[in-house]
């Protein structure tokens, strides 16, 4: 798998507790947003907690996890759930630069009618 | 467009708006996608045209970041289906919203598929079966022709210039008075409206004869039954007395496919935790039987498969196992020179790899709730779904829309509950759904997520429904992708 290498790795710190696993996640390298959605993502794996630090520069995922995942699984998610930071954060520059002209198409779809006035071009 | 409307541009701005940029930006501006990781190499992208292709996550990191080279093949492929345009695409825009109103076309020709409950009396007892009544009372459990001549107008209320009335049960056969008075009624009021109707009853052959076929041959009418695989497995799923279903579904569909033709019946099959050891089986099944087809589904979460335990005797990874091992089965018999095609691979396929849209009720988006069917329980009540009225019948009357009895047409579809369902089933808007890359592929299914859920939209990181919708599209790309052969078998399941 290519590394993005955009974001580095060691933005992101990593505390274990037990079967309770917690990411810290740097929110200046990430929006919260972002953060929130790949939660969203995990919920089925374990994922159960988010919060941000008093002084709102890192946000704590807490996992929970089945005594029946082994360390080499634990290690998998962690990797997919940092690659998942990364891509999402790519859907949202795509979804920034096209959001408009994602409106226009839409508008275009469904209203059924010549909306785009060309003699203006 | 050649021709605009002057008052309606005004609340657009026109492309050129759109296209201001630095001259450091890049030659070429994204069009809107969504993607998601694929395999260990490559991305899978989507766009709202259903358009899709992979490719290394460098090479998705440089086209997000303007660094593609314009004469790469990528570049070409990106461009070609939509996902980036440039100054030599000038038409891009509005093909692809071509390409997205087509794929929406069913929802402004509403409700192609009515059904009508013509009575829940039934001679099999299955354990998974969501409404039939064991019942010598007719009264009881049987849509009367009041009933039926309100549902009729409804029906030709419909702006679908396609009109099926399918004739479900129970056994709808056991009343079959009925249904010969709903087809007479529905072919003369169908002189003035002039619609492509049909008519299909979805039975299980046993009370089938030579009057039934006559009339049947007379009227056009084609048949639908149940075929769950070999005879201990079809009297296992489907129990009736006598333990003789097998051997008279089978009798049924000799004596159609002798009297009506081969293509005037077609068998849906169940999966239940019996067959998910035997896919081959079920096939070969169908093969003895003369079909060059089946649908691999899974069981619904409703009714009395709920009540039984049915639906918690196998996960979904059991289905997937039982889906692929089928399918690659499949696959190969098409290469012996076996013409197969299994049903929910072709929907997708077609999903794939066409613009036109599907009529499958369960990947819809908005969800197909009264836009692809709606349902005439012999009551008079009236339901989003047959999944809906399958849930009523467990006490849950969420997807209820009227009675035909006190509710007009413009009521039943003015419903508070099916607007909020439609509003909140659109994929556009869900949650993960907006930015998933099988959302062009998949659909909505509130009545499934409000039975496992409780809650219509579901959360998707724990939706059966997205694992199958993704697991399944994902398969087939790979088909497509990676294995010529199966790709040429592949393109042929293709239907619009």
């Amino acid at each position: 798998m290519p590394r993005d290498k955009r974001v580095p790795l060691s933005a992101i710190d990593k505390v274990s507790a037990s079967r309770e696993r917690i990411e810290r996640v740097c929110l200046k390298a990430f929006a919260l947003d972002t953060v929130k959605a790949v939660c969203y993502r995990f919920a089925a794996e374990g994922c159960q907690g988010l919060s941000v630090s008093d002084d709102g520069m890192s946000a704590e995922v807490r996992f929970r996890l089945a005594s029946t995942v082994s360390a080499a699984e634990e290690q998998a998610l962690v990797g997919r759930f940092h690659q998942d930071l990364l891509d999402q954060d790519l859907r949202k520059t795509v979804s920034e630069r096209t959001e408009l002209v994602r409106q226009l198409i839409l508008a275009n779809a469904f209203a059924d009618t010549a909306l785009v006035d060309r003699g203006h071009e | 467009m050649a021709t605009s409307e002057p008052a309606l541009a005004k609340r657009f701005q026109p492309l050129s708006s759109y296209r201001s940029r630095p001259d450091d930006e890049p030659a070429y501006r994204l069009l809107p996608f969504n993607f998601a990781r694929f395999d260990e190499q490559r991305y899978l992208l989507s766009n709202d045209a259903g358009e899709y292709y992979l490719l290394a996550r460098t090479d998705l990191v440089a086209a997000v970041d303007g660094r593609l080279n314009p004469d790469s093949e990528t570049y070409r492929d990106l461009r070609a289906r939509h996902f980036l345009y440039d100054d030599h695409s000038d038409a891009a825009l509005d093909l692809l919203a071509l390409k997205v109103r087509t794929k929406h076309a069913r929802i402004r020709d509403f409700t192609g598929l009515h059904i009508f409950v013509v009575t829940l009396r039934c001679d099999y007892s299955c354990p998974y079966c969501q409404v039939s009544r064991q019942s010598e009372d007719q009264s009881a459990y049987d849509m009367d022709e009041a009933t039926a001549l309100t549902a009729l107008e409804y029906v030709f209320k419909s702006p679908s210039p396609t009109v099926k009335i399918e004739f479900q049960g129970g056994e709808p056969l056991l009343n079959f008075p009925l249904i010969r008075f709903i087809v007479e009624r529905a072919e003369r009021l169908n002189q003035a409206e002039k619609r492509d109707l049909a008519f299909v009853i979805a039975s299980n052959l046993s009370f089938i004869d030579g009057e039934i076929l006559d009339y049947c041959e007379a009227h056009g009418i084609g048949f639908s039954t149940s075929l769950d695989g070999p005879a201990h497995l079809h009297d296992a799923n489907r129990p009736r007395p006598g333990r003789d279903g097998h051997r008279r579904t089978r009798e049924g569909i000799r004596r159609v496919r002798e009297r009506l033709g081969p293509d005037r019946v077609s068998a849906l099959m169940t999966t239940t935790a019996a067959s998910l050891a035997e896919p081959r089986a079920i096939i070969d099944e169908y093969i003895d039987a003369g079909f060059h087809s089946v649908f691999l589904r899974p069981l619904s979460p409703y009714g009395f498969a709920v009540k039984t335990r049915q639906t918690e005797k196998y996960d979904f990874e059991r289905f997937l196992r039982f889906y692929r091992e089928g399918m690659d089965y499949i696959l190969a018999l098409n290469r012996n020179g076996w013409p197969f095609v299994e049903h929910y691979s072709a929907l997708m396929l077609t999903k794939l790899l066409s613009v036109q849209p599907t009529r499958y009720v369960d990947l819809q988006s908005p969800a197909g709730a009264a836009i692809s069917a709606l349902v005439y329980n012999y009551d008079g009540g009236v339901y989003a779904s047959d999944e809906g009225r399958m849930l009523a019948e467990m006490g849950d009357e969420t997807f209820r829309l009227g009675d035909v009895h006190k509710d007009s047409y413009e009521q039943i579809l003015l419903n508070p509950t099916l607007h909020a369902v439609l509003e909140e089933s659109l994929t556009y808007g869900a949650p993960e759904c907006y930015q998933c890359a099988f959302q062009p592929f998949c659909g909505s299914d509130p009545v499934y997520h409000h039975a496992t859920q409780g809650d219509w939209v579901g959360h998707k990181a724990f939706s059966a429904f997205c694992a199958r919708t993704q697991q399944v599209t994902s398969y087939l790309i790979h088909k497509l992708e990676d294995e010529p052969a199966d790709r040429e078998i592949l393109l042929d399941w293709v239907r619009p």
